[in-house]
């Protein structure tokens, strides 16, 4: 079942009203049944699959305990070899087939792949990375192996975590499933705000751009000029708020029952840098990917070379993870590619930014007056000499820009700092630029719409911004945009955000719980499936 | 934990009381279109035998004339055409409490239908609000739509009490006649007319392909077991079930056609339920529709009604009624 649904509403009430009641020692069957219940919605043919990748894992791990490297080493093969295998069959077969297909025609020879038909299980990306980091953390010697079978089974099937993650750890999670979990009132309330935040995200902010966004990216050839540029802009946040929105369902939902699972996102577009985003963006993935392939691949303690070759393939490797779609592989390779960019011009581009912030925090404020002159003037009168409407409105938010500058200019002791804001503003305005951009692929059905939306996004069409939307529509996910920079800006400066509410009078507490809830119902669009339920 | 569920009630009953005075404790404008499914289930529980009871949406609310049928067979007629978002399971839930023997029921279902799986939209909700007892007889494949659809019309009702839209002219309870026709459009000029203009803006490709809707080539399997359910559970029961076919807007004819064609055969294949006339006959230009391709105009509904008529004709026990 969806975790947006009324299904799962229900589902959830039943089990933690139960769990409760449940003693501790049945807590984890308890769990297990709800678990597998919960999958079994989808399709009751899919615990045949999370089945044979939990005995697989679970065996090969108590096989290869105190035994030789080589053992381990066959143990640690088999296991993956299993999983990948059926992760394989299920999610890249017909991907590596019609591939080799076009590339067969490419020399003019016919290639017939063969047709499985198998509809991909949803989180089955997510269980079997989950399960393949216990089996190399026990061949690591990190962990012993798990002996109970059924705690295994629950660690592998945890419903709050099955379909979308976050991706844990056993290192993490097993210790707490043994752990004995009593009713705590503020912990219950938190995970319950955050479900409701989570259920917010995804209702109200993601599946309303999302509309927009697919509007857009589902045909991109009848658009051009700036609704392309919107979707593109607002693709980031659409896939923030669903995502992020289904990860605060999911710890929030594990929250109520006293588990604690690892966060999968830190603000991400409030990154400096593209390397500082992928730190802050599903976070379980890319450290799963950072300890099991980029480190074995010898990390940065390799030549300059092999490390940048070690990010570009981690990367690579992360987007087909994402689906078997070569838009997607662009994708991952194109971040990969832009982090060592990044790095390798790092010092450069600390000294441009030294050089101009410096030069400009020694410009006479009389200048800054004058080019906001200037830019005023070109608005208002800009028609008569040829400024277009874009140009014009160009200049009013140029003006708009430069004139708190000039003002800030003229107080010698603020004006600095101000500049260093202005330095950080500007490097996470262009760090959400790379990602925005490089997210282009991620969402494009193939990679001719993607070229053909990086080179239709620029023009001054204004007033077809709205698309068919209302215009009070259009203002909303614009607000809705805004709402989660605030948002997410607010928890960066100030910490959470649920800790504030939780030391406010009971009458304020109530009244933000009151509005949180109701206007999830208010503003609730039709709700579409979870982007990443797909992966 | 006493403390947090007696919390957590009351604040769940905080949300389900503002949800519930949004909806129902907002005056509902009487001459609303949809208030006229009580006059029409007024008519299902006053309109003697022999009767003939349509069952459509609002393109057979738009595009019959009752009357006419009733003059040519010498049927009593009930047009329960109403909302296509009301889905086909509840448009045959709602007879139930009303359907009796030597009754005949002609299904005119718009295409869309075929393609569905019969479940409503937020529309079953306002006719809830109007008629609650009607929620007895729901099917139970209409309770979840009936629950997703709780938070859409709390937003429509919300924006109403800040922004309260009329409906047009042509659509008012007051525009009903006897039978249950709406004869509120008659003579009137839409302001516009929702076809390719319409449709492309939401789907641009639609002007390419010189398509305004998805034609169904064959019938939901689901929708398929609906029909032969209710036709074998009221023909126990000695009610006469047929079926007939709904306009179309004329737009690409040689697809069009080959589509119904297909579904034709398809329906005569796997429905079982005697089907009068041929969809190919019921298409038709765009000057014989209203506002858009589901409802037609005066002059379109005339030439549906005298087809209509036609293919009754062609069948012993529709063409004229008992002792007429």
């Amino acid at each position: 079942m969806s975790l947006v649904s009324f299904q799962y509403l229900v589902f959830f009430v039943v089990v933690v009203a139960f769990f409760f009641a449940v003693p501790q020692r049945f807590r984890w069957v308890y769990l297990l049944v709800a678990s597998y219940v919960f999958y079994m919605w989808w399709d009751p043919k899919y615990a045949i699959l999370i089945m044979t990748t939990t005995v697989t894992v679970y065996g090969t791990a108590l096989l290869m305990h105190n035994r030789p490297v080589s053992i381990k080493k066959l143990c640690v093969a088999l296991s993956v070899a299993v999983n990948l295998g059926i992760l394989f069959m299920f999610k890249y077969f017909a991907f590596f087939n019609n591939s080799i297909r076009d590339v067969m025609a490419f020399f003019g020879q016919t290639y017939t792949p063969p047709v499985l038909n198998l509809l991909f299980p949803v989180g089955m990306s997510f269980y079997t990375f989950q399960a393949l980091s216990y089996t190399v953390d026990v061949y690591r010697g990190t962990r012993e192996p798990e002996r109970r079978f059924g705690m295994f089974a629950l660690y592998v099937s945890f419903f709050p975590t099955l379909l979308s993650g976050p991706i844990e750890r056993s290192t993490r999670l097993l210790p707490q499933l043994y752990r004995k979990v009593e009713f705590n009132y503020d912990r219950v309330v938190s995970g319950l705000i955050l479900m409701g935040w989570g259920f917010f995200q995804k209702l109200v902010i993601a599946d309303r751009l999302g509309q927009y966004v697919n509007m857009i990216y589902n045909q991109p050839q009848y658009f051009n000029g700036l609704p392309v540029l919107m979707a593109i802009y607002f693709l980031g946040i659409q896939v923030y708020c669903d995502f992020s929105g289904y990860t605060d369902i999911a710890i929030g939902t594990a929250l109520v029952m006293g588990y604690e699972l690892m966060p999968n996102f830190k603000r991400p577009f409030l990154a400096a840098s593209i390397g500082d985003l992928w730190r802050r963006w599903h976070i379980s993935l890319i450290s799963w990917f950072r300890d099991y392939l980029y480190i074995p691949l010898g990390g940065n303690k390799v030549s300059r070379f092999r490390w940048h070759l070690n990010t570009v393939i981690v990367f690579t490797l992360s987007g087909l993870w994402h689906g078997a779609l070569w838009p997607l592989v662009v994708w991952g390779a194109l971040n990969g590619v832009l982090i060592v960019i990044s790095r390798v011009t790092s010092r450069v581009r600390a000294a441009v930014r030294e050089t101009v912030f410096g030069a400009l925090a020694k410009v006479h404020p009389a200048v800054y007056f004058t080019i906001a002159a200037i830019a005023v003037a070109l608005t208002v009168f800009g028609k008569p000499i040829g400024l277009g409407l874009g140009g014009r409105v160009g200049t009013g938010f140029a003006a708009l820009l430069v004139l708190p500058v000039a003002v800030l200019s003229t107080r010698k002791e603020r004006f600095p700092r101000f500049l260093e804001g202005v330095k950080s503003a500007l490097m996470i305005v262009i760090t959400y630029h790379l990602f925005v951009f490089g997210g282009i692929f991620f969402r494009v059905k193939s990679m001719s719409d993607g070229w053909y939306m990086l080179t239709h996004f620029w023009g001054t069409n204004f007033m077809q911004l709205p698309l068919f939307f209302d215009l009070g529509e259009f203002i909303l996910m614009l607000l809705m945009v805004l709402l989660i920079c605030a948002v997410n800006y607010i928890q960066e400066r100030h910490g959470s955000i649920r800790e504030m509410i939780r030391t406010k009078p009971w009458p304020v507490r109530w009244a933000l719980y009151y509005l949180l809830a109701i206007s999830i119902v208010a503003g609730m669009q039709k709700t579409s499936q979870f982007i990443y339920f797909q992966f | 934990m006493k403390k947090f569920v007696i919390k957590a009630v009351v604040f769940l009953l905080l949300i389900l009381s503002t949800i519930f005075a949004v909806i129902y404790l907002q005056p509902v404008d009487p001459d609303k279109y949809l208030m006229v499914i009580l006059d029409k289930h007024r008519l299902l529980k006053t309109t003697p035998q022999p009767r003939v009871i349509l069952v459509g949406d609002s393109s057979l609310a738009f595009g019959m004339d009752s009357a006419m049928i009733q003059k040519a067979t010498g049927y009593n007629v009930v047009n329960m055409g109403l909302h296509g978002g009301l889905g086909l399971i509840y448009i045959m839930d709602e007879l139930k409490p009303y359907l009796k023997k030597d009754d005949i029921v002609i299904f005119a279902l718009d295409y869309t239908h075929y393609m569905g799986i019969g479940t409503g939209d937020n529309t079953l909700i306002e006719v809830t609000i109007v008629m609650p007892w009607i929620i007895k007889y729901y099917s139970r494949e209409n309770y979840m739509p009936f629950i997703n659809s709780i938070p859409l019309t709390f937003q429509r009702r919300l924006k109403g009490l800040f922004n309260p839209s009329k409906e047009g002219v042509g659509h008012r309870r007051s525009g009903f006649n006897e039978y249950g026709d709406n004869i509120g459009h008659i003579g009137l000029k839409s302001d516009y007319f929702k076809g390719m203009d319409f449709i492309a803006k939401y789907i641009p490709q639609a002007r390419e392909l010189n398509m305004t809707r998805f034609l169904p080539d064959r019938v939901n399997d689901v929708v398929v077991d609906k029909l032969n359910w209710f036709a074998s559970y009221w023909g126990r029961r000695g009610v006469k079930v047929y079926l007939a076919f709904s306009p179309l807007l004329e737009n690409d004819r040689p697809r069009q056609e080959k589509i119904l064609r297909s579904l034709d055969r398809d329906i005569r294949k796997r429905v079982k339920i005697k089907v009068i006339g041929s969809p190919l006959t019921y298409i038709y230009p765009q000057k014989y529709f209203f506002d858009n391709e589901f409802h037609l105009n005066g002059e379109g509904r005339e030439l549906r009604s005298r087809q209509m008529v036609e293919d009754m004709k062609t069948d012993p026990v529709l063409s004229h009624a008992p002792g007429r």
